[in-house]
């Protein structure tokens, strides 16, 4: 058989380690880029190459943000007393998108669970502890996903938030269980919010 | 409710089939390894979501080929209902067979497909179920209530899930790569998945004993009493309420913490439950004679089918393999009495002669040659 180029096995790697992205998938898209013009393959990979200069994670948040702070952390017409913790950029978005929230966020990058070996330091949990200390939030509402492991996050959490005297409340039920919030309709995700409870 | 149709696609050594089936008994016979087995396995997986042969899902792909599809037509009182499950294999990876449900067309979890085809499998394997070890018996008893209750099959699930976060947090600390602290939330949620578990197993198991106790008083003569006994792993159950069972689970679990952390596995809970078959004063599992394990055995079979039935108020469809040649004729008699007023029953046996007459009289035969069916 016949070497591949190196070139070509450099991409099939660099694909095959994305996630969700097997050997096989990672073989076939290396050569749909092969047989792609020269200009969508260039247009792919200044993409690539500017998302990473210009965009980073917001100091304060950790929401995706363009300088040192976010668009929602500069904003002036946010109320800065209520803090909405989450696990994804893209929960920020869905909650964005019901138009119903007003305050800030946090986000975690992620959700407890042993078997893929977080645990808490894996988070920004100690960034939220000590964000809580330096600023003046009145409620943190804990919206991780409805599932397991999201719950086992809220459980912690609200656990670790005691001792500093804030109040934490969490989306009320109605989403779907076992489900991420996410994937969530927006009419669903403005109810939970209306209706959440202390925890 | 009875099984309409069945259709194999890929499906271990069938390429493809279509079979039609009467609500009466039907016999599959045929030489050995052409496909009886594989036939009742296609509507068991159908009915339970997994093979009760095999954990690996991919093995029921045939050989060389990508993907199976069984699909069941299942008439009830609820109407005419279609089941399908299709299992996936990536060739390239080894990564495990992937499995999806539709019922009627529409995409469902695995939970949620039970209940719509009610199975009873008796085969050979069940010989054991008395002699071998209570995972065989807590089998038995989730598959049965499962169906009944799909709320049970869902938190079966959700247990099993914590189970494997909480054992592997448990490892990490004894690896020193997770702190302690974290080990409170699942030990809490494992203990109120694990608590609603055993209140239930220890409700079914209170109706189920008497009817297992009048068939094998049957069987024996009038001579034996069977009993069975619920023993729950790390808590006492009697009258105690769910939250009152989570309490101890929770308690016994801090109780056992440095030796839970030393081994990294959990030690109480719901997946180390027994289920005693008693004869008498006597445990069955080790004091029982060959013959009256049988018996026992088939009366577990009898009552689940029995309370299959009466619960749902439909007749579920009873699965034999090969089960006939394994059982004298008094039992054999038994079994066959128990298919008189009417559940559908799909029967394999290598050799005809292995069955009664009066079934044969009764029943439509097929029979089973290198992955095909003939009238
Ligand atoms: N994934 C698969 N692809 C193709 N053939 C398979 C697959 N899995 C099993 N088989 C074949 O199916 C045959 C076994 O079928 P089955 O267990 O249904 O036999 P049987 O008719 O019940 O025989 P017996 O009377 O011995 O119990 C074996 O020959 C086996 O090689
Ligand atoms: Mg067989
Ligand atoms: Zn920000």
């Amino acid at each position: 058989m016949a070497d591949v180029p190196a070139a070509l096995t450099r991409v099939m790697e660099e694909l095959g380690r994305l996630p969700g992205i097997g050997p096989k998938t990672a073989q076939r898209l290396s050569f749909y880029i092969l047989r792609t013009p020269r200009e969508s393959v260039d247009r792919l990979a200044s993409a690539l190459v500017e998302v990473k200069a210009r965009i980073r994670f917001c100091d304060e948040c950790f929401f995706i943000a363009e300088a040192p702070r976010c668009a929602i952390c500069l904003s002036t017409r946010r109320d800065r007393a209520v803090l909405c913790v989450v696990e994804e950029p893209l929960d920020v978005l869905a909650i964005e998108r019901t138009g119903e929230y007003h305050g800030l966020y946090h986000v975690l990058h992620g959700a407890l669970s042993p078997i893929d070996g977080v645990g808490p330091a894996e988070l920004k949990i100690a960034e939220l502890v000590a964000r809580l200390r330096r600023e003046p939030v009145s409620e943190v509402i804990l919206a991780t996903d409805p599932d397991m492991e999201g719950e086992a996050t809220a459980a912690y959490l609200a656990e670790q938030l005691a001792p500093l005297g804030v109040k934490t409340t969490r989306l009320a039920h109605g989403l779907p269980v076992g489900g991420e919030l996410e994937y969530a309709d927006e009419l669903t995700l403005a109810r939970a919010f209306s209706g959440r409870r202390a925890f | 409710m009875f099984l309409a149709n069945v259709s194999l696609f890929d499906f271990r050594n069938y390429a493809e089939l279509e079979l039609a089936l009467e609500r009466s008994a039907t016999i599959f016979f045929g030489g050995n390894a052409q496909g009886k087995t594989n036939l009742l396995e296609a509507v068991a997986l159908t009915a339970l979501t997994r093979s009760p042969r095999t954990q690996q899902a991919g093995e029921l792909v045939r050989f060389g080929q990508p993907t199976a599809r069984v699909t069941c037509g299942v008439q009830s009182d609820a109407g005419l209902k279609e089941l399908e499950v299709r299992i996936s294999v990536s060739p390239s990876t080894t990564s495990r067979a992937s499995r999806r449900f539709t019922l009627n067309g529409i995409p469902k979890r695995s939970t949620d497909m039970m209940g719509s085809l009610r199975v009873v499998l008796f085969w050979p394997d069940d010989l054991q179920l008395v002699k071998g070890p209570g995972e065989g018996r807590r089998r038995f008893l989730n598959t049965l209530v499962s169906q009944i209750d799909p709320e049970h099959a869902r938190q079966l699930t959700r247990y099993g899930h914590l189970l494997e976060q909480r054992n592997a947090l448990l490892r990490a600390i004894r690896e020193g790569r997770q702190p302690m602290e974290g080990l409170d939330y699942w030990t809490n949620a494992l203990a109120d998945s694990g608590a609603a578990i055993m209140v239930e197993r220890q409700r079914r198991l209170l109706e189920l004993q008497p009817i297992a106790a009048a068939f094998h008083r049957e069987l024996s003569d009038d001579r034996e009493r069977l009993d069975l006994r619920y023993r729950p792993a790390g808590v006492r159950i009697g009258e105690a309420p769910q939250e009152l069972v989570s309490e101890q689970l929770k308690v016994a679990m801090r109780d056992a913490r440095d030796e839970e952390i030393g081994r990294g596995q959990t030690a109480v809970g719901p997946q180390r439950d027994d289920i005693e078959v008693w004869l008498d004063d006597h445990e069955a599992r080790l004091f029982a004679s060959q013959g009256q394990q049988r018996s026992a055995v088939l009366s577990l079979k009898l009552a689940e089918l029995h309370y299959l039935a009466e619960v749902t108020g439909e007749q579920p469809v009873l699965l034999l393999d090969d089960v006939m040649s394994e059982l004298d004729p008094a039992r054999r008699e038994r079994l066959l009495a128990a298919l008189q007023p009417g559940p559908q029953a799909l029967i394999t046996a290598a050799d005809l002669n292995d069955l009664p007459k009066s079934i044969l009289e009764r029943a439509a035969v097929f029979r089973v040659d290198q992955g095909a069916i003939h009238a």
